[in-house]
């Protein structure tokens, strides 16, 4: 059997074009589409789209993250964040649900429909590094280690929506809920309102779990960083972890971390009067720093709602910022870190090509790319999620 | 940029034999490999240790001109321009967990596949010996592939081929005049490092989904499918601008699992 899987992709690298600064990022390009669907021009990419949609009509749901690039962004049926987008694809009726955005959210929409719809991610490679910084095997080897210092019953899991199913599951299973960053203040106290005592174990971004817990007062000595790479007890000790507030685990948005403080400073001083908005996986520095801070959602809002004239610095992904800045002319709108800012590499792997992929397969009754959690992560991650949608 | 007549991916035992064998033919060969020098290098042949391969760069005759390579120390991709190369890194039996060769993680097959050379219905099989890859990169006695330039040699060759052989037939091949090729490095941009331990956990992972996905029972392989692309997608994202060999790794041998995956779903 011959394989054509990266030959195509190979051939598709006009090597000598390259500039330096992009010759890595086109190493695992294109490498699971087909190729048939690779090198077809914008204007043919964009005519098939259109057709398949007709014929597929409201049978299939588009939903399309903010972090989503242009190419992709325009098919939308609807448009939002993590949690905005899971509950779209909970309250429709669609057979087939297009996630374009990365396959924690994808399996997400899958387990808020009971696994009754055809749940499909463009590009199975676009993951979230930040999901995959909790992998279960470690998490439930400190979940050993933790009960062994304090008792299971004051122990609450507080996972971010950016995990997969699996710890999405146990942290129903542990009496925990899921949050995002627009709500991660309310599971705070929805647990500690439940249980005064209840150390909460914030997974897996530790950014979006300290700033909660900043906000909501917990001193600094009542915060312990778990390091799950960190063989001497996560480089912690188990004093300090019997006595926690919050136990927050060592993982990061590689996009938000690279905001620094250094950054919101350069930006005061380049542009007179300019309000810093950041996104919650941001530093804690950084958020401190900042005029205001929120979801994606929040952030769109923010600037939609500024008057003509307003100036803007946007600590998050850059496609959100471009497409902000070029929808409101009328404002200065720039990214917080200029030219050092990441865009989100797992959503870039989503690209139009892919969706035409998806939906033409759908229209020959072929689903590709299908996402479904394991049956038996679906009980624990259903409560997990409603506990929740009850925030 | 480097220039070199011949080099050998992999200081394999295979890969030191292929050496040998071709400088024997008159031809000048360098040898590349992700980890330390072995210490049993006969003298005379020049290692270039911590230099691991990530693409074999294509020319426009459908030949080689060249590899793309991270270097460890200068944390930096370098290109080293070559109109011959022997890929000799082992088979892919390291995906799993039970394997004698944990460092056999599919790097070559990756390699031959980028370069579009043609694949055999790749596979992980057992007997009596243990875990090996069965079929591989298409080749012949000499270890020729489709890809003029390119040559493989032990357990990714999808034939037996004699290492001497494939050493004195590369040499023969690299005796042109170099290729013309760009010059272009890439330094890498991220300043974070991943916690020491990261990539043993990653690579823990993926020899767990393997072991419960593909071998022996092969078993819902759509489902492994999904997971083995999101830890190649999580690799990408952390390899994208960090020149880290184990890194690097990782993220090659997803793709390495990718496609013995794709190989078992056509083959159901």
């Amino acid at each position: 059997m011959a394989i054509p899987v990266a030959a195509a992709k190979t051939a598709a690298i006009d090597w000598h074009a390259l500039d330096e600064a992009s010759l890595l990022k086109h190493v695992s390009a294109f490498s699971e589409l087909p190729e048939r669907y690779q090198g077809l021009s914008a204007s043919e990419v964009e005519r098939r789209i259109e057709a398949a949609r007709r014929t597929l009509g409201d049978s299939t749901l588009i939903l399309v993250h903010n972090y989503q690039n242009d190419s992709v962004y325009r098919w939308a049926d609807r448009t939002g964040d993590s949690y905005q987008l899971s509950v779209q694809a909970r309250d429709s009726d669609a057979k087939n649900i297009i996630f374009c955005g990365v396959t924690f959210m994808a399996e997400t929409a899958d387990i808020v429909t009971g696994g009754t719809r055809n749940v499909l991610i463009p590009s199975m490679e676009a993951s979230c590094p930040m999901a995959g910084m909790s992998e279960m095997l470690q998490v439930r080897a400190a979940w050993n280690k933790w009960t062994a210092h304090v008792a299971e019953s004051r122990l609450v899991p507080v996972t971010y929506m950016n995990s997969y199913a699996d710890l999405k599951s146990f942290t129903g299973d542990k009496g925990g809920l899921i949050c995002t960053s627009s709500n991660s203040r309310k599971a705070y106290e929805k647990v500690w309102r439940e249980n005064p005592d209840a150390t909460i174990v914030f997974m897996p971004d530790k950014h979006l779990g300290g700033n909660t817990a900043k906000w909501l007062g917990v001193a600094d000595a009542d915060i312990v960083n778990w390091n799950p790479w960190d063989p001497d007890f996560g480089g912690t000790t188990p004093e300090a972890l019997a006595k926690a507030k919050v136990i927050l685990w060592e993982g990061y948005c590689q996009v938000h971390d690279r905001f620094k403080p250094e950054h919101v400073d350069a930006i005061r001083a380049a542009y007179d009067g300019i309000r810093v908005l950041v996104h919650p996986e941001c530093r804690r520095e950084v958020v401190d720093m900042a005029d205001e801070q929120g979801s994606t959602a929040y952030i769109i809002d923010a600037v939609e709602n500024s008057p003509p004239g307003s100036k803007w610095a946007i600590g998050t992904e850059v496609h959100l910022v471009k497409r902000l800045a070029k929808e409101h002319p009328d404002k200065t709108i720039v990214q917080l870190c200029g030219d050092l800012c990441l865009d989100c590499n797992a959503m870039r792997q989503v690209q139009a090509e892919y969706l035409l992929w998806c939906l033409e397969e759908l229209v020959d009754g072929n689903v590709v790319n299908p996402v479904k959690v394991d049956d038996a992560d679906r009980p624990g991650a259903q409560l997990a999620l409603d506990r929740m949608l009850e925030l | 940029m480097r220039e070199e007549e011949l080099i050998i991916v992999g200081a394999s035992a295979t890969g030191i034999a292929c050496a040998l064998a071709a400088q024997r033919a008159g031809a000048r060969p360098l040898i590349l490999d992700k980890g330390a020098v072995p210490v049993d290098v006969p003298p005379g042949l020049r290692v270039l240790s911590g230099a691991m391969v990530l693409d074999i760069i294509p020319g426009a005759r459908g030949d080689v001109t060249g590899v793309l390579f991270a270097d460890a120390d200068a944390r930096e991709t370098r290109v080293a321009r070559t109109g011959a190369i022997i890929v000799a890194t082992g088979g892919a039996s390291g995906l799993l967990s039970d394997a004698a060769e944990p460092e056999a993680v599919g790097d070559g097959l990756v390699l031959a596949t980028r370069a579009g050379a043609a694949v055999e219905g790749p596979r992980l099989e057992e007997d009596e010996h243990g875990i090996h890859l069965a079929g591989g990169v298409v080749c012949d006695r000499d270890g020729r592939t489709s890809v003029e330039g390119l040559f493989v040699a032990g357990d990714l060759a999808a034939r037996h081929v004699d290492a001497d052989a494939v050493g004195a037939a590369a040499a023969g091949a690299a005796a042109g005049p170099l290729p013309d090729l760009g010059a272009f490095a890439h330094r890498s941009t991220i300043d974070t490092p991943l916690p020491k331990g990261f990539l043993d956990v990653k690579f823990q992972r993926l020899r767990d989904v393997m072991d419960a996905h593909y071998h022996p029972r092969r078993v819902d392989m759509p489902r492994a499918n999904l997971l083995i692309r999101q830890l190649k997608g999580e690799g990408n994202e952390y390899a994208r601008a960090r020149v880290d060999i184990d890194v690097l790794s990782f993220e090659m041998a997803c793709e390495a699992a990718a496609i013995l995956l794709a190989a078992a779903i056509q083959g159901q």
